[in-house]
């Protein structure tokens, strides 16, 4: 897993940079008004940018599909950032988690969580209801309050 | 009234302001034009029509005098809007170092004052002149020339970030100092303007985001006046008990945050452009063309000391953050421009005692008019100079090795 440093530039947004294998560096430019630049560091001077590259929210998306990302997460995203205090997190339950229906967890009474998705697999279970099972394994995609998804990870053994 | 027949006087009014409007229009293309931030010309434009000039505004000087009031406002609150509370905190500890360091760039101006037998708050007027570096040209300069990604960039916003806090507390402290009155009354009303942006900012961190969620409107119509209102009333209670309405409308600026914050940006942009052309413009007129080439000397000398002084800044700030040297140059040669706020700060003098006789005035215009034109010119000239240092540097390690 690359190194990967984070940069506010006051005024401007966020830098997100890591060195690859190879030995370039590279990184993303995340600006207050959404836009991204790619920007790829100079081999010699490696404090200056060699190219960079300005992509639109739209064309960010397409980038990251060509480099196998997925557009759920980008919109997940935008909803978070319209909800000041709603968190988002992907949890992976470990092979000791005895298995349970989200209702038998009591996690939405305990700590307030939503489980708004299931991922088995391939298979992805959205909007599951209380009387859906949750296996050692799975990746639930949990919502809630940052200290309501610290306490639901701790609930379900992560 | 204004459907009245015979209404000449709302005729020249607009024929006047329409003539103003055409022309910083035409100005602002020329400038990007030629590559350079607009605030120059829009000096050169007020200086043309201003005091001692054929051409006079008369009938629309009222709105040009109160516009410049509300650009002054929009300006800082504009400037308040792009950082967030939480980047401010971080930025400052990061680049504190660099900050104290920066502070130095006061002696210039300070000294220059003194020895041209002005007083001492017109010294720390013209301090102020030279300290500051110019956001908006130096945000807009890294962006044409695409290193906002650089690694030293972060070190040139992080020295901004910290000279416009610094501002903050020094603005009030200066307006304090040029109404005057006795020792008593002055560090009073410095003491009250210091501890009220303190204040202001814990409170802004604090509730800001409760503030920003009451502005947020769907509508942009409701928004515009809600940000417009709260933005006026703050600024206009600041310069009430003397913290300097601009300091007050930085402040709200750093609180709205979120989801505000951008549709704030996209709705005051244009209101902010017309206003600030309207401040630039209206610094100018009032000074008379006629001083400026008596201050035209001191003002190149000032110049190119202050421009000394800020390339050795970046310079070792950027030695600070581990930085090589191109992006030392880089760093030191993109700090040098001055604008926007050295004439915001040269303003609050502006006929007052401290500007007596109107040459503080002249020669800030004339220092600005260089600093905005050769700052982005020089920051330009950065990557050829690193170059030049480090085949300089290779060159001579390659004698040592041969020798």
């Amino acid at each position: 897993m690359p190194d990967i440093q984070e940069t506010p530039l006051p005024g401007v947004g966020v830098r997100l940079d890591f060195t690859c294998q190879a030995g370039d560096r590279i990184g993303v430019i995340t600006r207050h008004s959404g836009r991204r630049d790619v920007v790829v560091y100079h081999r010699v001077d490696h404090d200056a940018v060699a190219v960079s590259v300005e992509l639109t929210p739209e064309e960010s998306q397409v980038f990251a599909e060509l480099l196998g990302g997925t557009r759920v997460t980008e919109q997940l995203n935008n909803v978070i950032r319209e909800v000041e205090g709603l968190a988002l997190d992907w949890l992976v339950l470990p092979a000791a988690f005895s298995r349970r229906t989200i209702g038998e967890t009591q996690m939405r009474t305990a700590t307030g969580v939503s489980v708004i998705a299931i991922v088995r697999g391939d298979h992805p279970i959205p909007a599951p209801g209380p009387d859906d099972r949750l296996e050692p394994g799975d990746t639930v995609v949990v919502t809630g309050t940052a200290q309501g998804l610290a306490a639901a990870a701790k609930l379900l053994g992560v | 009234m204004l459907f009245a027949a015979g209404s000449a006087e709302v005729a020249l009014i607009l024929v006047e302001l329409g003539g103003v409007f055409f022309a910083v229009g035409l100005l602002a293309r020329l400038a990007g034009r030629l590559r350079i931030s607009p605030i120059p010309l829009y000096l050169m434009a007020g200086l043309a029509v201003g005091a001692g000039s054929p051409i006079g505004l008369d009938a629309s000087h009222g709105f040009i005098e109160t516009g410049a009031s509300i650009g002054l406002v929009l300006l800082l609150f504009f400037l308040g809007l792009e950082y967030a509370p939480r980047e401010l905190l971080s930025t400052v500890r990061c680049t504190a170092r660099a900050g104290v360091v920066d502070l130095l760039n006061g002696l210039p101006g300070f000294v220059a004052a003194l020895s041209l037998g002005w007083s001492v708050t017109t010294a720390l007027i013209l301090g102020g002149v030279t300290y500051i570096s110019s956001s908006g040209v130096i945000a807009k300069t890294l962006d044409d020339l695409g290193r906002i990604g650089n690694r030293e960039t972060p070190v040139i916003l992080g020295v901004l970030v910290i000279e416009d806090l610094v501002m903050a507390v020094f603005l009030p402290v200066l307006a304090g100092l040029v109404a005057g009155g006795t020792a008593a009354a002055v560090g009073l009303s410095v003491g009250t303007g210091v501890s009220l942006v303190a204040v202001v900012m814990v409170l802004s961190a604090r509730f800001g985001p409760a503030m920003s969620r009451l502005i947020f409107n769907r509508s942009d119509e409701a928004m515009l006046f809600s940000l417009l209102g709260v933005t006026f009333l703050l600024a206009g209670a600041a310069e009430q008990v003397g913290v300097s309405a601009g300091i007050g409308a930085f402040l709200v600026g750093v609180a709205v945050s979120g989801a505000a914050q951008h549709r704030a940006e996209a709705l005051i942009a244009p209101l902010r452009d017309l206003f600030a052309a309207a401040f630039f413009v209206f610094f100018a007129l009032q000074i008379d063309p006629r001083t400026l080439t008596g201050v035209m000397a001191s003002a190149v000398l000032l110049a190119t000391i202050s421009a000394i002084t800020k390339a050795a800044t970046g310079w070792w700030a950027a030695k600070d953050a581990g930085i090589g040297v191109p992006g030392r140059v880089r760093a030191g040669l993109t700090l040098v421009a001055r604008g926007e706020f050295s004439i915001v700060i040269a303003g609050i003098a502006g006929g007052t005692a401290a500007d007596a006789d109107g040459r503080l005035g002249a020669l800030v215009a004339a220092y600005v008019l260089l600093m905005a034109v050769s700052g982005p010119i020089l920051a330009r000239l950065a990557d050829p100079l690193g170059r030049w240092l480090v085949e300089r540097s290779q060159r001579r390690a390659v004698q040592d090795i041969a020798g």
